[in-house]
């Protein structure tokens, strides 16, 4: 430090010496005890801890890990089944505004069913959606994106490979 | 490592997402195993602390803002899951933190996953005895060979505040083995 090297230089004075000139790093002396006291103790000390692994752990965790990560992760829902699920709930409110605004000759749109509309109709229990498909709706879904973006036939045919025949025979 | 900005750009690719975590996971699993297992002491629970670790680093990779060092952001996600889950063990066996810590270390000596001598159980002993934050500070340093600059940006404390925890540290653990 400078202040160490000033008290140096008076001292080298004092006995008839130059100053010779030379320069400690920064912080040198304040760190030097700190370092001196750590090299004892880890000349002591082990510097392994004496744990052990099981025999190819590191080899196998990657594996472990990917497999419990997809147990954890939720399989994305197929573009078309959420297709189907956003359509199937957007048809069923146009239809149920449409029918009870009918006798008031009101013009049914989207933009004229408001969100309080559509609360009273799921509160009234006259739709049901279960949990799980509500939990694989993308919350930040753009509804609009499966028209601007074209579906491929691979989607459709990986879609329609999940669906029993049953299911098919109703959708149909 | 690669370009650091390119491999988390293809970690929060989705089409190159798994490969990149793939690889992150090489990369890394060994250095945070050892960072939570002194921790943790037991094999299993490093295990359990490890894969959570990657877990959350999986789903989180998309909010990694790039304002510290991967490896940072990685090793302090391991600190703090490692130090939730000591806290939520210490609840149901409903004990202190640093009584969990010390009772962690009385089956070290029958752990077939321990083949220290009896300097490193000693030392083991001295360093479970510490405050979880020296603890983690002196573990940090003394094996991970980590600088002051590094632990700062993981555990988010000053540098001062280390030298000051690493120097309690030492000291404590010296005055314990010479009591042993």
């Amino acid at each position: 430090m400078e202040s160490e090297g000033i008290k140096n230089s008076e001292k080298l004075k004092k006995l008839g010496l130059n100053n010779p000139g030379f320069k400690t790093p920064e912080n040198y002396f304040e760190e030097f005890s700190d370092a001196l006291f750590s090299k004892m103790t880890e000349d002591e000390l082990p510097n392994k801890t004496g744990f052990k692994t099981p025999p190819n752990y590191f080899e196998k965790f990657e594996e472990e890990l990917i497999s419990k990560l997809e147990k954890t992760t939720p399989k994305r829902k197929s573009k078309v089944r959420l297709l189907y699920t956003v359509i199937s709930v957007a048809a069923a409110l146009f239809i149920y505004f449409g029918i009870s605004q009918y006798n008031q000759q009101k013009l049914v749109t989207f933009d004229s069913i408001t969100v309080t509309d559509i609360q009273a109709y799921i509160e009234a229990g006259n739709m049901y959606v279960d949990s799980y498909t509500l939990a694989s709706i993308d919350g930040n879904l753009d509804v609009n994106s499966f028209f601007d973006d074209a579906i491929s036939n691979q989607e459709i045919d990986n879609y329609l490979n999940t669906l029993d025949p049953e299911f098919l025979f109703i959708d149909n | 490592m690669q370009d650091e900005k390119k491999f988390i750009q293809r970690l929060t690719n989705l089409k190159t997402r798994d490969k990149a975590f793939r690889e992150l996971v090489k990369m890394y699993q060994e250095r945070l195993y050892w960072h939570i297992r002194k921790i943790l002491i037991s094999h299993e629970d490093t295990n359990d602390v490890l894969q959570n670790t990657f877990i959350k680093v999986y789903k989180a990779i998309g909010n990694f803002k790039g304002e510290s060092k991967l490896f940072s952001w990685m090793y302090r996600i391991a600190t703090n899951e490692s130090i939730t889950f000591v806290t939520k063990r210490a609840k149901e066996k409903n004990v202190s933190i640093d009584d969990y810590h010390i009772t962690s270390i009385y089956s070290l000596q029958d752990d077939i996953l321990f083949d220290g001598k009896a300097i490193q159980i000693i030392l083991q002993k001295a360093i479970q005895e510490l405050p979880q934050k020296q603890r983690i500070v002196f573990n940090m340093k003394y094996f991970d060979n980590l600088k002051y600059e590094e632990i700062s940006e993981i555990l988010d404390t000053s540098v001062g505040a280390l030298k000051a925890s690493y120097f309690h540290a030492v000291k404590k653990i010296k005055q314990h083995i010479e009591n042993h």
